[in-house]
C-alpha cells in the first residue's frame, strides 16, 4: 500500500548549517492497517508526514504509494493521485480557512478532479457533515464560531471526501479536551471501518497510540529505534527510549511487565549536531562505551519486530 | 471573617462558597460558583476539569490576578494560613503573593520576561521578598537553578528565556515560584506544553521540593492521570462547581458522581488493547452566562431523573467523610 524507503528531509538551519529532520527513515503500510509513530517533539514525527504529502518532497528516498514513486511523478500526475492520500492536521484552527464557510471548506476538495458539479459537490459535503457528527444547521458557519472539537471534524470531513485510501493523522487529538478526545477517536475508528483505510497515526500520547494502532514506530532525533505491533511493544519495548516514553505514562495501576525506564538529562539533543554513534546514548541509562561509538543499525529482533539498539532489552 | 490561630493542624488554604462572576459583553458568566475546599499542609489538591470549567480563574482568584471584569461574590472567603485574602489591599497582598503563595503557570514564556536574564529574575523575588543584596540573591539563583536540575546554572543564569527549551524555562519558573520557600503553591498546567518525558521530570521536582518542605500544592490540570498519580486528593470541577472531591487512590474505581465517571471512562487504558471503543460525552458543556437551576451536567447525563434539572445537587459526604459528591442519583457504591 505504502512503502517509505530511506526518506532523509533536511531543512536549512542558516549559517550553512542544516537540520536532519528525517534521518534514513524507512517503513511500509499494508492495507488497512494503522501505524503509530510516536516520540518527543522535534523527533522528526510531522516531517514525515509531510513527507509522505509531498509537503514538500523530502531531500532524497522513495514514498511509493500504490505502486508509484509520489517523489518522482510530476506536477500534474501528483495532482491526480493526491485524492487517495490526505491528511488531518493538528491545529484545526489553522488548519481551515477563516473566511470559509464550513460547507464550502467540506466541498472544496471535490473542485481539484473538476468533474463534480457544484450541487452535487454540496450534497456531498452535507452528507459527509452528518456522517462525522456535524449538524446541518453549522454548513454557512464560520471556523472562528466553532469549538475545537467541531473544527477536527470538520477536517476530518475535508479529508474523507476525495475517498481516499491512505490517511495522515498529525497529532490530531493532541489539543481536545478529555470528552471530545474520547469522541473524535471513536469517530476515526468508525470511519476507518467504514471506508476501509488505512492510517498513519501520529501523536506524542502513548495511551491513545496504545488505543488506536496496530503497529508502532518509535522515533527519536529523527530516526526510527524501533518497530513493533502495539500490544508487544507495550508489554516488553525493546529500545531503552521505548521503555522510557511507556514507563512516562502518568497513570496510577499503570502496571509493565518492565523495570521504570527513566531518561537522564533535560533536553533532546539538537538535531542539527546529533550524538555521535547511538542518538541516544547521551540520555540512555544503559547506555555502553560502543553505543557513543558505533550507530546501530535497524535489526530483526523477532518477527515484524525490528530495533536499532545494540543491548536491546529483553 | 474569624481569623484562626495559624497552628500546625489549619489547612494552609480555606476556601468558602468561592462565586466568581465575569461581567462579559454577552451578559454575566458564572465561572467559578459556590465552591468550598480546603488543602491540608504538605498535600496536594488535584482540580481536573475540561477547559472552560473555571480552573484558571478559580487559581487566579487565589493569587489576586483577577481580570477586571470579575467580581467575586460577597459571601466567598478565602482564607490563607487563617488569614482573609479576598479583601486584602495590594500591599499586604504583595508581600503574600511571590512570597508565601507561588504560581506556576503553564506557558512559561509568556510568564517570564523576555528582556531580564533568568538569573535576574529569580533574583528579583528574593531582593523584592526577603530583601538580599542583588550580590547575594545573583549567587542564590544560580543555587536555585542548580536545584531544578539546569545543567550548568552559571552560564544559564546569563541567558534570556529565548535561549531556553520548553523544559527548562518551566524549570525556572519552577525556580522562581520556589525561590521565598512558599507554603503553597498553584501550578496551573505546569506541564500541558512540555514533553512526556520532561513532564516527568517536572512533576516529580514538585513533589521532591513539596516533601522537603510541607509545602501545600494546588495542581491544576485536565489530565486525569497526571492528577490521579501526582495528587492526594482530587476536585473535580464541571461548570463553575465542584462536582465530586475524592482520595486520588479511590479515583479510578470509587468514583459517584457520573460526570467524573465519564470522563474516566473516556481515557484510552494502558491494559486495554488497540481499538477498544471510548466512552465518549454526548452534548456539550452549558453555557455559564445563563441560570441553571439544576445539575449542569443533567442534560448529558445518562442517570439523570426529573430532580436533576430543577433543583442544584449539594456537594456533601455519604459515608466516607473525604469523599464528597454533588448528585441527585450517584452511581451506586462498588463493593470491593
Amino acid at each position: 500500500m505504502l512503502e517509505v524507503r530511506n526518506i532523509v528531509v533536511e531543512f536549512d538551519a542558516g549559517r550553512g548549517r542544516r537540520v536532519h529532520a528525517v534521518s534514513d527513515v524507512s517503513f511500509h503500510m499494508t492495507q488497512g492497517e494503522t501505524l503509530g509513530l510516536v516520540g518527543e517533539s522535534g523527533c522528526g514525527k510531522s516531517s514525515i508526514a509531510r513527507a509522505v504529502m509531498q509537503l514538500p518532497r523530502p531531500t532524497s528516498g522513495r514514498v511509493v504509494f500504490l505502486g508509484e514513486d509520489l517523489t518522482r511523478v510530476g506536477k500534474a500526475r501528483l495532482r491526480r493521485l493526491r485524492p487517495g492520500f490526505q491528511m488531518i492536521f493538528q491545529d484545526s484552527i489553522s488548519a481551515l480557512n477563516p473566511r470559509r464557510k464550513v460547507g464550502e471548506t467540506i466541498a472544496a476538495p471535490l473542485r481539484v478532479p473538476g468533474k463534480t458539479p457544484h450541487t452535487e459537490r454540496i450534497q456531498k459535503a452535507r452528507e459527509m457533515m452528518s456522517a462525522v457528527g456535524l449538524e446541518p444547521a453549522l454548513f454557512d458557519h464560520r471556523p472562528f464560531q466553532l469549538s475545537g472539537g467541531q473544527c477536527q471534524r470538520i477536517q476530518i470531513a475535508r479529508a474523507l471526501m476525495t475517498g481516499p485510501k491512505l490517511l495522515i493523522c498529525d497529532e490530531p487529538v493532541s489539543s481536545l479536551d478529555v470528552s471530545v478526545r474520547a469522541q473524535i477517536l471513536n469517530l476515526l475508528e468508525r470511519l476507518r471501518t467504514r471506508h476501509a483505510l488505512t492510517m498513519l497515526f501520529i501523536s506524542h500520547d502513548m495511551a491513545v497510540v496504545k488505543n488506536v494502532c496496530d503497529r508502532v514506530g518509535v522515533m527519536y532525533l529523527g530516526k526510527l529505534c524501533e518497530e513493533a505491533p502495539t500490544e508487544a511493544l507495550f508489554r516488553s519495548p525493546a529500545h531503552p527510549y521505548s521503555a522510557v516514553l511507556i514507563s512516562a505514562v502518568q497513570m496510577p495501576g499503570n502496571a509493565m511487565d518492565f523495570p521504570k525506564t527513566r531518561a537522564g538529562g533535560v533536553d533532546l539533543p539538537t538535531p542539527i549536531d546529533p550524538p555521535s554513534g547511538c542518538r541516544f546514548h547521551t540520555r540512555c541509562p544503559y547506555a555502553r562505551p560502543l553505543c557513543s561509538e558505533l550507530e546501530p543499525a535497524l535489526r530483526n529482533i523477532a518477527l515484524h519486530r525490528q530495533v536499532a539498539c545494540h543491548f536491546p532489552l529483553s | 471573617m474569624t481569623l484562626m490561630a495559624a497552628d500546625s493542624e489549619t489547612p494552609a488554604l480555606q476556601v468558602k462558597n468561592l462565586t466568581v462572576s465575569l461581567h462579559t459583553p454577552r451578559g454575566t458568566v458564572r465561572a467559578v460558583n459556590d465552591v468550598s475546599f480546603a488543602v491540608e499542609r504538605g498535600k496536594t489538591l488535584g482540580i481536573v476539569g475540561e477547559s472552560g470549567c473555571g480552573k484558571t480563574i478559580l487559581c487566579r482568584t487565589l493569587i489576586g490576578l483577577l481580570p477586571d471584569c470579575a467580581v467575586v461574590g460577597g459571601e466567598s472567603r478565602v482564607a490563607f494560613n487563617g488569614k482573609g485574602l479576598l479583601r486584602l489591599p495590594d500591599p499586604d497582598l504583595n508581600k503574600i503573593r511571590g512570597m508565601k503563595i507561588a504560581m506556576v503557570f503553564q506557558d512559561p514564556l509568556s510568564s517570564l520576561n523576555p528582556v531580564m536574564t533568568i538569573g535576574r529574575q529569580i533574583a528579583e523575588a528574593l531582593v523584592y521578598h526577603l530583601g538580599m543584596k542583588w550580590k547575594d540573591a545573583d549567587f542564590q539563583a544560580i543555587e536555585l537553578l542548580r536545584s531544578v536540575g539546569i545543567p550548568s546554572p552559571e552560564r544559564r543564569a546569563r541567558q534570556y528565556p529565548h535561549q531556553l527549551s520548553g523544559g527548562m524555562r518551566q524549570r525556572v519558573a519552577i525556580a522562581i515560584a520556589l525561590s521565598c520557600k512558599p507554603k503553597l503553591l498553584i501550578a496551573d498546567e505546569p506541564t500541558t506544553a512540555l514533553d512526556v518525558t520532561v513532564q516527568e521530570a517536572v512533576l516529580d521536582l514538585l513533589v521532591l521540593n513539596q516533601t522537603e518542605r510541607k509545602m501545600a500544592i494546588i495542581l491544576v490540570t485536565h489530565d486525569l492521570g497526571i492528577a490521579a498519580s501526582r495528587a492526594h486528593e482530587i476536585a473535580v470541577m464541571y461548570a463553575g462547581r465542584l462536582v465530586e472531591r475524592i482520595s486520588a487512590q479511590q479515583l479510578f474505581d470509587h468514583v459517584r458522581m457520573p460526570y467524573t465517571r465519564a470522563l474516566v471512562d473516556a481515557l484510552p487504558k494502558m491494559n486495554q488493547p488497540p481499538h477498544t471503543p471510548l466512552r465518549s460525552i454526548d452534548g456539550q458543556p452549558p453555557d455559564l452566562a445563563g441560570e441553571i437551576g439544576g445539575c449542569a451536567f443533567a442534560p448529558r447525563c445518562d442517570r439523570a431523573e426529573e430532580r436533576c434539572l430543577s433543583s442544584i445537587p449539594p456537594l456533601q459526604p455519604t459515608g466516607d467523610p473525604h469523599h464528597l459528591f454533588a448528585c441527585w442519583n450517584p452511581i451506586p457504591e462498588s463493593r470491593p
